[in-house]
């Protein structure tokens, strides 16, 4: 059984990888050809401008995330959720409430697969919607933006109050520090919004060196 | 912009997005049949997962109309389905058109910028699958050893890190207060209730409901106080 678990990994990484190779050849070809078909080359300081604005944050986050969610959603999904993205809004709280639902543990064999199995679902599902919502675009942009517009800021603590509820009743000393900490920065330091992905990691290692203390302290 | 090249690359990566969760999909499955997990927690997994990714697409799909005027449907819709996030990506173009200032009478980019956008929206979050292809793999293993080695420490760990997830979002949705406390708070109680029926009133079926239930509880009392 473990040598066909091991099997599975090989496979897993080795259609991971080849997706992954697959997906950043196809996106780069959507600026190559726009460029080619208008025959017209961004200037080399915007782009140097456009990266300094956004890729000096969201380079450094893109493998911070792979590091700190790899662990939660296991191979499979890592690879999978990291094709697709949108991941701390759901393909990670899809995989955690599929996990915790079917009583699985990510650590386990049975937990890679139901963590795989969760995110291919949210995935299909995802992209089906949205293609949904580009046909519905055109005729239909205005009445979607009025009608959903209003919730749509307020889905995040939807997920999040049900989940974290779920793992702060399980493992409530583990969450006093990260939660108040990150509320304390928020109310006080932290002013923009948009920036929330560069706090995750911080977050998410002083719960670490806190969940060690207490592990050697037995706490937990 | 939205020219028949740029509407064929997003039909072709969309398609091969979805073929890439197809093969995942079987390989899991053949994969969990050959561990003997029950076909009813296969099931569930699947039926669970359906139904909580519907409501988080919403604002993908608002995110998509929201990009729509400065950048066409096409680009939105490659960038929406592929890696990034609806967040990244609003924050992106906005930030290429910024830097650009080619914004027409129009309202939308010219050329020039438009491409621009296109390889500053594309370039900036490439490392994530860059690191995937070269490193995911050795990072894993070191995983497992340190599971090997402390079982209880590696769940630990696990818990910890989504801890500083659950701390980073819940403490801003606490910062921000006013109804974005409020739907968090009853997100909490709804999932509160539902695990106590789960547990206590022994209400089974509830258990793969009790997260959309929440999601949708609290939706709905957002959406009368946001629009009252």
């Amino acid at each position: 059984m473990k040598n066909n678990s091991m099997d599975y990994m090989d496979r897993v990484h080795r259609t991971g990888r080849i997706s992954m190779i697959i997906i950043v050849i196809l996106l780069l070809m959507v600026p190559i050809l726009l460029c080619m078909q208008s025959g017209v080359w961004p200037q080399g300081d915007w782009i140097l401008s456009g990266m300094l604005a956004v890729g000096m944050i969201y380079l450094p986050i893109g493998v911070i995330e792979v590091l700190n969610y790899s662990p939660l959603i296991g191979s499979g999904g890592t690879y999978l959720a990291f094709i697709t993205g949108n991941i701390s809004n759901m393909k990670l709280p899809c995989a955690v409430n599929a996990l915790e639902v079917t009583k699985t543990n990510v650590n386990t064999r049975e937990g890679e697969v139901i963590s795989t199995i969760s995110i291919a679902v949210s995935t299909i599902v995802t992209t089906v919607i949205v293609g949904v919502g580009v046909l519905l675009i055109l005729p239909f942009k205005d009445f979607m933006i009025t009608t959903l517009a209003p919730i749509s800021e307020y889905i995040l603590p939807s997920i999040f109050g049900a989940l974290g509820v779920v793992f702060i009743s399980k493992s409530w000393k583990l969450s006093i520090v990260p939660l108040l900490l990150m509320t304390l920065l928020f109310i006080f330091v932290i002013r923009d919004d948009s920036i929330r992905a560069v706090f995750v990691p911080v977050a998410s290692l002083v719960s670490i060196v806190c969940a060690r203390l207490m592990y050697k302290k037995q706490w937990v | 912009m939205d020219t028949p090249l740029l509407f064929t690359m997003a039909a072709i990566i969309i398609a091969t997005v979805i073929i890439i969760a197809v093969v995942f999909l079987r390989k899991a499955l053949r994969q969990a049949r050959e561990i003997g997990l029950s076909e009813s927690v296969i099931k569930k997994t699947v039926r669970v997962s359906g139904i909580f990714s519907i409501v988080p697409s919403i604002p993908i799909a608002i995110g998509l109309a929201a990009m729509v005027p400065l950048l066409g449907v096409a680009l939105p819709w490659i960038r929406l389905s592929v890696i990034g996030s609806v967040q990244y990506e609003l924050f992106a173009a906005d930030a290429a058109a910024s830097v650009t200032g080619a914004v027409s009478a129009a309202g939308t980019l010219d050329p020039a910028a438009f491409n621009t956008a296109a390889w500053v929206m594309t370039l900036s979050i490439i490392s994530g699958p860059i690191f995937c292809i070269f490193f995911l793999r050795k990072y894993e293993n070191g995983l497992e050893k340190l599971k090997r080695k402390d079982e209880k420490w590696a769940d630990l760990l696990v818990t910890a890190i989504f801890m500083g997830l659950v701390g980073t979002i819940g403490g801003q949705q606490i910062a921000k207060g006013g109804i974005f406390l409020i739907t968090l708070c009853v997100s909490a109680a709804v999932m509160g209730v539902c695990g106590l029926l789960v547990k206590k009133g022994k209400v089974k079926w509830l258990e793969g409901f009790a997260l959309p239930i929440s999601m949708i509880g609290s939706l709905a009392v957002a959406f009368v106080l946001a629009t009252s």
